[in-house]
């Protein structure tokens, strides 16, 4: 497997966040998803910059929508899983169950 | 309350300084949180964006890209080493005590001897000198280095098509630099100061502060120049 195959660990919860919000993922819902579900603040550029690499892969695509005056009149760009991404999805989750198993240290909630 | 409308200059930097191909979605998108989160987190935002954005962009040209930032340095170093301020000012002054090329005798000290020995002599000889050469010399002289040093990062041969592209590939590495130049200060600025107030020449920290930043302002600058002869052309 080449080097840039894997998904990285930001990579695959922007990529799981867009599957999660489905026809309503776009920069500002991505971000909120990622912030309530790590509890850290998330820089939107970072967030769009992954999108950019995952729709370079083939594994999410995007289309531009309406724009709105609370958004200064520009169009917000909507992103979606492909059947590519659903697939890497599933792939980093059973590789990541497998390296999981078996290690007592992160069995309980303490480290 | 927050008022409807982004900070103004913070919208300026990113719409000229982002390179992203989302960057108008980007722009959208905090003027769309802007009234939730306010000033401060648009802010953050923005000066965060502006790097990701670039260092995205030259990520997919790194050797020629370390090629020109190692050119623009070794000018720098050239210009440290050439040493023009003290051939001036000290062949054999009485403040040879700060003579900082002697001085470090550590990886950074030799490195935040560096980037501000220029600066620093200029106001340790400032006692038996004229203010205005001074400044002329070792303020300005120095910054203009830097914008050489800019301009000689944003002379990087790169073909990509449409030439926008190039443009903005040029841009891009100018700004990694400069953010570069800034991390380099971040991190060296504070033993710097160090051995400043240890050499007895403690009010020298704040004019090296304000250096260190006209420094970084300088870099952008140099770069802008490339650009300005790029549009025209």
């Amino acid at each position: 497997m080449r080097k840039g195959d894997y998904l990285g660990n930001f990579e695959l919860m922007v990529l799981l966040a867009v599957l999660r919000l489905g026809e309503d993922a776009y920069g500002v819902t991505i971000a909120r998803e990622l912030e309530e579900q790590t509890g850290r603040e998330v820089v939107i550029a970072s967030v769009y910059a992954t999108l950019e690499r995952l729709e370079e892969r083939g594994l999410v695509s995007s289309s531009l929508g309406d724009s709105t005056p609370e958004r200064g009149g520009r169009a917000k760009r909507y992103f979606r899983i492909t059947g590519a991404g659903l697939r890497e999805a599933r792939d980093a989750r059973r590789s990541l169950m497998n390296l999981w198993k078996g290690l007592p240290e992160l069995k309980g909630e303490k480290a | 309350m927050t008022p409807k409308q982004p900070p103004v200059i913070a919208t300026w930097l990113l719409r000229h300084l982002g390179s992203s191909p989302n960057n108008d979605a980007v722009l959208g998108d905090l003027a769309e949180e802007y009234s939730r989160k306010g000033a401060m987190w648009y802010w953050r935002q923005v000066l965060k964006a502006i790097p990701v954005s670039a260092f995205r962009e030259v990520r997919g040209h790194k050797l020629m890209a370390v090629k020109r930032v190692v050119v623009a340095f070794v000018v720098w170093t050239i210009f440290v080493g050439s040493d023009p301020t003290m051939s001036y000012f000290l062949p054999e002054g009485p403040h040879s005590s700060l003579d900082l090329s002697q001085a470090p005798n550590h990886p950074i000290g030799v490195a935040w001897a560096l980037l501000y020995q220029p600066v620093v002599k200029g106001y340790v000889v400032k006692h038996n000198n004229p203010v205005v050469f001074l400044l002329w010399i070792q303020i300005l002289l120095p910054l203009a280095v830097w914008a050489i040093c800019g301009w000689i990062v944003a002379r990087v041969d790169i073909r990509l098509d449409p030439p926008q592209l190039r443009i903005h590939f040029r841009r891009d590495l100018v700004i990694v630099f400069a953010c570069w130049m800034l991390l380099m200060h971040l991190l060296l600025i504070g033993p710097a100061m160090n051995s400043l107030v240890e050499l007895g020449a403690a009010h020298l920290a704040l004019p090296l502060a304000a250096y260190a930043v006209a420094s970084v302002a300088a870099i952008l600058f140099g770069g802008c120049l490339r650009r300005q002869k790029e549009r025209a052309t």
